[in-house]
């Protein structure tokens, strides 16, 4: 078969991919390392220079203090030019600090061979000293297709079997051991074998940005981490001026430490990815393979090395090195850890960036400035996502080319969901706040969903345009050329998505934060919604950016569902040859990528994705075809869903109790009405459509079946509903209940027609849909599978039962004061119960199944304790809030840390109780305060409401994915796939 | 330094590679052709064996790290097991006043090489004291216990039947 004929005939389903016909990420992955690091640096020289006394006398300058007399208000006059010229300052010293960076790691670069040769006693490798050698190295060198062929030296007093490579530039260098030279006499397959791998490692172009990336981290170790250290533990360097705002430091240094355990731990995966390559590299030649296998067998595994020993090791374990000898499909993926990593890392560097592009432009910086403008940030943004974009679509393709051909590799999903997630992380991780600043929750979770769903968008765009054209390129470089109009053209959207979004995503939140700050100064005395909502208005950006950034969107959306449905059209197709390694018959056959069942659930669903691709679009789909809903039912749940995101919407943003109130009943009933709404339609069709079984027989046969809990489900559906509706208390003092009470009615009455219609529907289902539909079963199943023990089930029921309990206090209380003050109960307390449940469970499963993670288990416990003794210490909700923005990286950091592994093992159950805990931590505790009183009901306890209810919903809403993938895995397991 | 030490120097150094060459040409006879090289970096940094330069997990490296030649610990053996001689030599040149040390390590040079008859034949109690030393040095190396033995048995070996 003749190169790029298409489709790879039987035969060559035994061998390996090529790991070298697609680019690689690890080079661009080094840059984002390099461009955190970069950021990072700057960041440090900031905070050096706005602490300094100068700079603070600078600054202090360009404020001044305005009296108008005892009828006015004081206030203060900031000079904006002298503020702009401090800024400047601030700039050059940021600018010197990348400068003073770069110069130290050049100079560590270039002298690195030098220093390495003379260090580890290495002499040139001559011809009298070890005869013969030389010749073979140069015949080497041929068969690795490398010239010129590197500076051989050698340590005869290394009696180890082992070589390493470096070098600068063009200047390579192979270190051969003393033992390893010997063994050119005595196993001459081994000797090529080692060298063979070192060799690789320079035709795979690792030598120059491993240790130009080794030198920005030994530089940035020296000019910036010490600096910041010695300055925060050091109060004798009064005289260098690290004096003011020294309370902040601490802040300061625990994100660098955590910044920099993650450039660590992402340097050392990195090196360890390319050990894999340079393995494959050496197994192409016939010479190499088979001593690799030995040396690689003879080698201990490493795999039981305690975990914080291989997340730093530069080589992976001998077994899975021996598996890329043999399937080189794990070249291929892409893990979510490796895309969060890398997230966080363009995170970090954008944040930096921003701020040095708004120092340069003479805006406020440093501490408790406001974040850097929108220009800067969209810069920033636009430069850094750029090769984080590139870095994803690589990684994308390379996964969709694995899992096409035989391998478990990770979805697009997965990894742009990590990755948009990472450069959150990595933006709140920096020392300058970018993006929203959590002032307003609501948009916090949107902006953030936004920003990883155009991640995910490109994801799958990368994955549409690999598979789509592999069928039709003749080779790998008409292949590159195909795609690479495609997958560029995603990776500038993305870049100009979250460019956009960085962008507007500071003033709109700004806006948001003095609407809800000017409510609370007016109070009830003004209109402060009219005002504050012009305010608002003002501060938004403007149009053209916004109609910009929702283009690039829609474009990057649209890109995406093109590349999936020409991925789906292609899914027949084998792998091309130009995509096979020609060597090996005993590697594991692919997989066939005919198009699966799954695919015409998704279709079902409008869902856009190739059926092998893991996605919700494709489950939600496939659910919905499981249960045959009619496409009017599914129209009525997206009303629903509207309908519920509308009524919320004003009740968030209600600036008053009173109003709140109203929205919080509404918002209730809403969101009940939505599965009424669901279910009655699907009653009445298929009462209508086919109507095979009486209502009561069905009943009867029901009850005979022991569906009780089903039923009671229904009924206590109904109860709350109509106490909802139709018995709404007494009037509460200051509540307007005439609005609110025809809402109630009528959604009341909707929900109850609902409510009936699906409890018939339910009671006439149950002979045909089987057990495993119950609900309270399939609950209770679920659990069981998942090791969710009885203590835990008995605490969740307790919890729901004390909940209904305060919800019918809450209901029968006559004071929209009271009536507000129990609201906030039955939200806390089902987080509370999420907290008893979740909090052992995590900790038990990384525990036991981890190995030994004892540290990170102290670790996480020491962040909780210290998290919540802050809490409970602070003075007021201003102090509070001081301190948790400066001890809030240990817990998140921590709390992260668990959620990844959960994450990566795919313990999805554990990862939502863990999601639950950070989320109860994060709403419960930390906006409220110690002075949370029930009765005195100020801005604040409202304000604690709002994210009470809000972390309510989250839970719900992870609840509410959870059940789905539980659902989805039990269908499968069902299906038998 | 003075001539004598010098001299002395250049002897023991003779010795050391005599008995080095002896082990690794019993043992490990495929390392014979960079004995030369080994040797010469060794005297010129002999601590540097207790180094492993090329490390098990270092960047771009191989990953590898089971020692593999013997060369190095038969230099730093023999050292160790010449050290011990020439202390042995002086005792016994000033105890019977006749002689120098670097005499009579020349002679057992000369046996080593086989250009001298068995006319200095270590007893036992030497052969086992040099044993010893050559073991407690192997162990110091970072060898296990049972390459230490075949080591200093070899070294110890060597001396014994003058190569």
């Amino acid at each position: 078969m003749c190169e790029g004929d298409g489709v790879a005939a039987s035969p060559q389903r035994s061998r390996r991919l090529d790991p070298f016909a697609l680019p690689s990420d690890g080079g661009l992955r080094f840059g984002t390392l390099g461009l955190a690091v970069a950021g990072a640096t700057m960041s440090i020289y900031g905070v050096i220079w706005t602490t300094s006394d100068p700079a603070w006398h600078e600054r202090d300058q360009c404020t001044s203090f305005r009296w108008d007399g005892f009828d006015a208000p004081p206030s203060y006059v900031t000079d904006t030019d002298c503020i702009a010229a401090a800024s400047r300052h601030t700039a050059v010293w940021m600018l010197a600090g990348l400068v003073l960076l770069v110069l130290v790691a050049a100079v560590i670069y270039r002298s690195w061979p030098a220093f390495k040769l003379r260090w580890d006693r290495l002499q040139p490798l001559t011809d009298d000293d070890a005869p013969g050698v030389e010749a073979a190295l140069a015949e080497l060198a041929g068969v690795a297709g490398i010239s010129p062929s590197p500076r051989y030296s050698w340590n005869p007093l290394n009696a180890t079997n082992s070589a390493v490579a470096f070098g600068h530039g063009r200047e390579h260098h192979v270190a051969l051991s003393g033992g390893l030279v010997s063994r050119f006499y005595a196993d001459r397959e081994l000797f090529d074998a080692v060298v063979l791998h070192e060799l690789a490692h320079v035709r795979n172009g690792d030598v120059r940005i491993t240790y130009a990336t080794m030198a920005l981290s030994r530089a940035f170790v020296a000019v910036a981490f010490v600096p910041i250290v010695i300055g925060w533990i050091v109060p004798m360097l009064r005289g260098f001026g690290m004096v003011h705002q020294n309370t902040e430091l601490p802040g300061v240094v625990a994100r660098l430490a955590v910044v920099s355990a993650l450039v660590l731990l992402m340097r050392s995966a990195v090196l360890r990815a390319r050990e894999l390559y340079a393995d494959a590299r050496a197994s192409l030649s016939g010479r190499a393979a088979s001593g690799m296998r030995r040396l690689l067998e003879a080698m201990p595994d490493g795999g039981d090395r305690r975990w914080w020993r291989a997340a730093l090791s530069v080589h992976p374990p001998a077994s899975q090195r021996r598996r890329v000898l043999d399937d080189t499909t794990a070249l291929f993926r892409f893990g979510i850890v490796e895309a969060l990593a890398t997230g966080a890392a363009a995170g970090i560097a954008l944040a930096s960036l921003a701020s040095a592009f708004a120092a340069l432009a003479g805006e406020n910086v440093g501490f408790a400035a406001p974040p850097p403008s929108a220009p800067a940030q969209a810069a920033a943004a636009f430069l850094v996502l750029l090769p984080a974009a590139v870095v994803l679509a690589i990684a994308a393709a390379r996964c969709a080319l694995a899992k096409a051909a035989r391998a478990d590799a990770d979805s697009p999903l997965r990894l742009g969901v990590a990755l948009g997630a990472g450069v959150v992380i990595g933006g709140d991780l920096s020392s300058v706040s970018v993006g929203p600043s959590g002032s307003n929750e609501l948009f916090l979770i949107a902006w953030s969903a936004a920003l990883v769903a155009a991640a995910v968008a490109l994801a799958f765009a990368a994955v549409g345009a690999t598979l789509a054209w592999l069928s039709r390129a003749r080779g790998r470089a008409d292949w590159r050329r195909r795609i690479a109009f495609r997958v560029v053209g995603s990776t500038l959207l993305f870049a100009a998505a979250g460019a956009a979004l960085f962008a507007v995503g500071t003033p709109i939140d700004q806006a948001l934060a003095d609407d809800e700050e000017g409510a609370a100064i007016f109070g009830s005395a003004a209109d402060p919604l009219a005002a504050t909502q012009t305010a608002a208005a003002d501060a938004l950006p403007g149009v053209p950016l916004r109609v910009a950034a929702v283009l690039a969107f829609a474009v990057l959306i649209v890109v995406a569902m093109v590349g999936a449905i020409a991925a789906r059209r292609a899914r027949n197709t084998g792998m091309p040859e130009w995509l096979l390694i020609p060597d090996r018959a005993d590697a594991p056959r692919p997989r066939d990528v005919s198009a699966p069942a799954a695919w015409r659930s998704a279709r079902l669903a409008g869902a856009p994705a190739h059926a092998r691709v893991w996605q919700p679009a494709a489950r939600v789909g496939e659910l919905v075809a499981g249960r045959r809903l009619m496409p009017g039912e599914v129209v009525a749940a997206v009303s629903g869903a509207l309908l519920f995101g509308l009524t919320f919407a004003p009740w968030y943003g209600s600036a008053s109790a009173y109003n709140s109130y109203e929205y919080t009943k509404q918002t209730l009933v809403a969101a009940a009405l939505l599965p009424c709404v669901v279910v009655g339609l699907r009653a009445l069709a298929d009462r209508f459509a086919a109507s095979r079984i009486g209502v009561i027989r069905a009943a009867v046969s029901s009850v005979a079946a022991s569906r009780i809990p089903d039923a009671a489900v229904a009924f206590v559906g109904v109860v709350v509903i109509g106490m909802v509706v139709l018995s709404p208390g007494d009037d509460p003092t200051y509540v307007v209940r005439d609005e609110a009470l025809g809402f109630g009615l009528f959604a009341g009455v909707a929900a109850l027609c609902g409510i009936a219609g699906g409890s018939l529907l339910a009671i006439r289902q149950v002979p045909r849909l089987g057990r495993a539909r119950a609900p309270a079963r399939t609950l209770a199943a679920s659990g069981r599978r998942h090791g969710i023990t009885r203590g835990e089930m008995v605490a969740a029921f307790g919890g729901v039962l004390f909940t209904a309990f305060l919800f019918v206090n809450w209901y029968w209380d006559e004071s929209a004061w009271h009536s507000f003050g129990w609201v906030k109960y039955p939200l806390v307390v089902p987080a509370a119960v999420a907290i008893g449940v979740a909090i052992p469970r995590p900790t038990t499963f990384w525990v036991v199944q981890s190995g030994a993670p004892a540290v990170t288990t102290v670790a996480l416990a020491a962040s909780l304790i210290v998290l919540v003794g802050v809490w409970a210490t602070a003075g007021d909700v201003g102090e509070l809030s001081e301190r948790v923005e400066t001890y809030l990286p240990l817990p998140v950091a921590a709390t992260g840390t668990v959620l990844l592994l959960a994450f990566a093992r795919g313990a999805l159950l554990d990862l939502v109780l863990v999601v639950a805990v950070a989320l109860a931590i994060a709403l419960i505790l930390l906006p409220t305060g110690p002075t949370w009183s029930g009765e005195q009901m100020g801005r604040d306890d409202w304000s604690a409401g709002v994210h009470l209810g809000l972390g309510a919903l989250g839970l719900i809403a992870v609840g509410a994915i959870a059940a789905l993938c539980e659902r989805t895995a039990a269908a499968r397991r069902r299906r038998g796939t | 330094m003075s001539s004598d030490q010098e001299a002395m120097e250049r002897v023991e150094r003779e010795l050391i590679a005599a008995l080095a060459e002896d082990v690794v040409r019993a043992h490990a006879p495929e390392e014979l052709p960079l004995l030369r090289a080994t040797a010469e970096a060794y005297f010129e940094t002999p601590e540097a064996v207790l180094r492993r330069v090329i490390g098990k997990d270092e960047t771009l490296g191989f990953g590898a790290s089971d020692v593999v030649a013997l060369a190095p610990y038969a230099l730093t053996v023999a050292s160790a097991v010449v050290t011990f001689l020439a202390q042995q030599a002086i005792a016994v040149t000033q105890e019977a006043g006749a002689g120098t040390a670097q005499g009579l390590l020349e002679r057992w040079i000369d046996r080593l090489r086989g250009r001298r008859p068995d006319d200095d034949a270590f007893t036992a109690e030497q052969l086992r004291k040099v044993r010893d030393v050559a073991y407690s040095k192997a162990i110091q190396l970072g060898l296990p216990s049972d390459e230490a033995t075949v080591l200093a048995d070899a070294t110890a070996g060597g001396i014994a039947t003058g190569g």
